[in-house]
């Protein structure tokens, strides 16, 4: 039997909880909210680029749900973006090479940056919480390059359990039977 | 579906609940690791400190037990009396201990946080959170083992309040809002005093804080101030918006009992069209350093 969703429900659970217990990053020069490192994501991403598309349409509505959820968020307003970003994720990766770390960390940062811009442009449309430009950069810096790390983390922690789990064969780009 | 469903706005309520519930497990499971692990761990080092410490809490906890005896005979008093007079009589809300699981939701984004009671424990949305030094914030969202809390420092947190005036003199009410981001960065003694009006003196319609009180006061900056709005003309007039005026809820929000304290006023002024007034208030709770917290549960709920 196949874990490959047992893996994946646990670790987007195990995200979420991290997600929603660790404090955020303060801003000390606005004093502003501490923002929190979107955990989340950062798992989806695992599944955009290395799991078939099932999979990484899968967790990526997870992700959104459970970030709309927690985040108290008008709903869709993570899932849509992150579902988008999986569709093109997908349509426009290669499966069959691994993937250098640094490249892990800039696609993480690339996914995390456009989830992170949708969210603060629907909030900003909704007028739920307008923010000045230089709040929501400064938001970007302190947020982003940490969830991109983990990310990276992530991955390689994730690759190794469905290794372990016999949900991928040790040839690159052969799912097990 | 999903889709539609998600673009509709539909299950939004069941969506929040659903996540609150499936995280509060591991939430919980994470709290107890740390009370449980670093905090035994911690002790070891400072097992002294700790022998006198308990000794130092047991024995506010006795003299806390005397006086909440006392209390309860006065509440009784106060409905017996209350109840011949023909008013009604007030409804006992019960404290009930909790603790944060967490600061800020997913995101961080709205001033609220977690905490360890839930519908099990009879709590309810509305009810009220308060410390000792007065109130914390509002629940407004509860599943089965945990609550979401609203803080009073929330942009979107509306608190009907009062001014704590003395007796004889006539009631100001206002709305306490929350400043959320946009009073961040007006935090500090200087921000404050760049807010004060230039001619900071005794004129009726505009009423400010001397330069010296606004320097005096660095040490209380640590936390954003709060906006009370729709403050009536008529204080102004009467000039009873003193500065450190105290300031409670009124009683007028739901669940949340009148009399509980709320904050200081810094400075008041009236708006551009002489209706209503606006003050800048500084809250009573010190949100970093916030550890025991307790909710007012109604007398349908259950308390520990």
């Amino acid at each position: 039997m196949k874990l490959d969703l047992p893996v994946m429900i646990a670790a987007l659970l195990v995200a979420a909880a991290l997600q929603d217990t660790l404090p955020g990053i303060p801003c000390p020069a606005s004093q502003a909210t501490a923002a929190k490192v979107q955990l989340l994501p950062a798992v989806a991403l695992y599944y955009i680029l290395d799991r078939p598309w099932q999979m990484a349409l899968c967790a990526a509505l997870w992700a959104g749900l459970l970030t709309d959820a927690l985040g108290f968020l008008p709903a869709g307003t993570t899932t849509l973006p992150l579902l988008i970003a999986a569709i093109l994720g997908v349509a426009f990766r290669d499966a069959t090479k691994r993937r250098p770390i640094l490249r892990i960390f800039f696609e993480g940062t690339v996914l995390l940056a456009f989830i992170f811009a949708s969210q603060r442009l629907r909030m900003a449309l909704a007028s739920i919480m307008p923010l000045s430009a230089s709040a929501i950069a400064a938001e970007a810096i302190r947020t982003i390059p940490p969830a991109a790390i983990f990310a990276t983390v992530a991955f390689q922690i994730l690759s190794r359990i469905d290794l372990l789990a016999e949900n991928v064969s040790r040839v690159k780009g052969c799912e097990a039977a | 579906m999903t889709l539609v469903l998600l673009c509709t706005g539909a299950g939004t309520r069941l969506l929040h609940r659903t996540g609150g519930e499936a995280v509060w497990p591991l939430e919980n499971g994470l709290r107890w690791f740390w009370r449980g692990a670093y905090t035994r761990a911690r002790a070891l080092w400072r097992a002294q400190e700790a022998v006198s410490r308990i000794r130092q809490l047991e024995d506010e906890v006795e003299q806390l037990r005397l006086d909440a005896r006392i209390l309860e005979d006065l509440a009784t008093e106060n409905n017996e009396l209350r109840s011949s007079l023909g008013l009604p009589t007030t409804t006992l809300r019960r404290p009930l201990r909790c603790e944060a699981l967490s600061w800020g939701g997913a995101l961080g984004w709205w001033r609220s946080l977690k905490i360890n009671r839930g519908v099990a424990d009879g709590v309810r949305v509305g009810d009220a959170v308060v410390c000792a030094d007065g109130l914390v914030g509002r629940v407004r969202a509860v599943y089965s083992r945990a609550a979401e809390v609203q803080l009073i420092t929330d942009q979107n947190s509306r608190i009907s309040c009062t001014l704590a005036l003395p007796a004889g003199a006539p009631t100001v009410r206002g709305v306490l809002k929350g400043a959320g981001w946009a009073a961040a960065s007006r935090a500090t003694a200087h921000g404050a005093a760049e807010a004060a009006p230039s001619d900071i003196g005794a004129a009726k319609s505009d009423i400010g804080v001397a330069l010296s009180e606004i320097e005096a006061l660095p040490f209380l900056f640590t936390a954003q101030p709060l906006r009370l709005e729709y403050i009536g003309r008529a204080a102004f007039d009467e000039g009873l918006l003193a500065s450190r005026t105290r300031i409670v809820t009124s009683g007028l929000s739901g669940d949340i009992p009148g009399g509980i304290p709320v904050g200081w006023l810094i400075s008041a002024r009236l708006e551009s069209d002489g209706l209503y007034g606006v003050g800048e208030v500084l809250p009573a709770v010190d949100f970093a350093a916030l550890r025991t917290m307790a909710v007012l549960i109604g007398e349908g709920g259950m308390a520990q």
